[in-house]
């Protein structure tokens, strides 16, 4: 059983990409086996067939983790496009579940705007996982103003939880 | 009034997504009003936000290419903005909100200030609708949530004015539903949005 990482921002130059190698330093550290799926690397397009790497990757997965941005309160549309592949069979063996994700405003605004990203993940993906994972959600509010010494502490505890999360 | 359409025919029912979107044009020009349709299928509008569009994305040119240009265009002129879409995963399907992520960018939507953060920029637009098909009962949408709802309800709501008015028409059992039903929702599609 592996850890299947899925990566989505298209700049290798963002904080996103450096939380994304923290999760795979993470995943070292606790020593386990992943699959890493960087869809923009692998330039991965949502209009043909499931890739059947990811299909099999997927398939025998007990955890899933996604890293990515959130724009207009969810995930790009890349990432959903994979995610709406990825259960549309069943998963039979997810049984940790996380995403790691920033978003430019403020918990408050992204609150009143609806969040409406992690409702899909708990509501719907969530459901497609046999086990019902719970869903652990790391996310940076407020990117936009924040500080050096907040991202980086985010970037820290993000590598220690994703060690300790899939031992 | 000027009123765009969004529409997102995805999937197999893209027909019948097409047809909705007929007859709320239709609906629209027989009251007066003048329509702009942006079908994200026919123009092989691509969702994914690339490299490009994202290093722009808080410059003072955001917009990187004809595509997405030519849509803000249509944004900016508009006095109405519809939004036609099958419900997938409960939220947009991804050729409308990459759409979304790639045409309402600052300077579009929003302006980001140093200090004040996000303030509205759809001021232009008076009236917001959604039109959705659902492949699950309106009780199991209930129970799983609307999230393209949210986002659209919610999120591009916020980027309007005080005067935004924001309507929604959706159709629920779309996998069980005759013939009839359909021909019954679109005639409900014309009817709404005559009145808009």
């Amino acid at each position: 059983m592996t850890v299947v990482v899925v990566h989505a921002h298209p700049c290798r130059e963002s904080y996103v990409a450096s939380l994304c190698e923290r999760v795979l330093v993470g995943l070292d550290r606790g020593g386990r086996d992943h699959h890493f799926i960087d869809l923009y690397e692998r330039r991965y397009d949502p209009f043909l067939p499931f890739p059947i790497e990811d299909a099999e990757s997927v398939a025998v997965a007990d955890s899933l983790v996604l890293v990515h941005p959130t724009w207009w309160t969810s995930q790009p549309a890349i990432l959903l496009a994979w995610l709406g592949q990825a259960v549309e069979t069943e998963l039979p063996g997810v049984r940790t579940l996380v995403t790691v994700t920033t978003h430019g405003g403020s918990r408050l605004a992204n609150r009143v705007a609806g969040e409406s990203g992690a409702r899909v993940i708990d509501r719907v993906v969530r459901v497609r996982c046999a086990q019902r994972p719970p869903h652990r959600r790391l996310a940076l509010y407020g990117l936009d103003r924040s500080t050096l010494r907040r991202r980086v502490a985010f970037l820290d505890r993000v590598e220690s939880e994703i060690a300790e999360l899939v031992e | 009034m000027r009123v765009l359409l969004v529409i997102d025919p995805i999937r197999d029912d893209g027909e019948f997504v097409r047809q909705i979107a007929a007859a709320a044009a239709g609906g629209l020009e027989r009251s007066g009003h003048d329509v702009d349709i942006v079908d994200v299928v026919a123009r092989r509008f691509s969702p994914v936000m690339s490299g490009d569009d994202r290093r722009s994305y808080f410059t003072e040119h955001p917009l990187t290419c004809s595509e997405t240009t030519a849509s803000a265009d249509l944004v900016r002129r508009a006095d109405g903005l519809v939004f036609v879409y099958p419900t997938t995963l409960s939220t947009l399907p991804p050729g409308l909100k990459g759409w979304i992520d790639r045409v309402l960018v600052p300077g579009v939507a929003f302006t980001i200030g140093d200090r004040t953060g996000a303030t509205r920029g759809l001021s232009n637009i008076r009236r917001l609708t959604g039109i959705t098909i659902h492949d699950e009962s309106r009780r199991a949408v209930w129970r799983q949530g609307d999230q393209g709802r949210r986002l659209i309800g919610r999120n591009v709501r916020l980027c309007g004015g005080l005067r935004m008015r924001s309507s929604w028409i959706a159709m629920y059992g779309g996998t069980s539903a005759s013939d009839d039903d359909r021909v019954r929702f679109l005639r409900t599609v014309e009817r709404r949005m005559g009145r808009l």
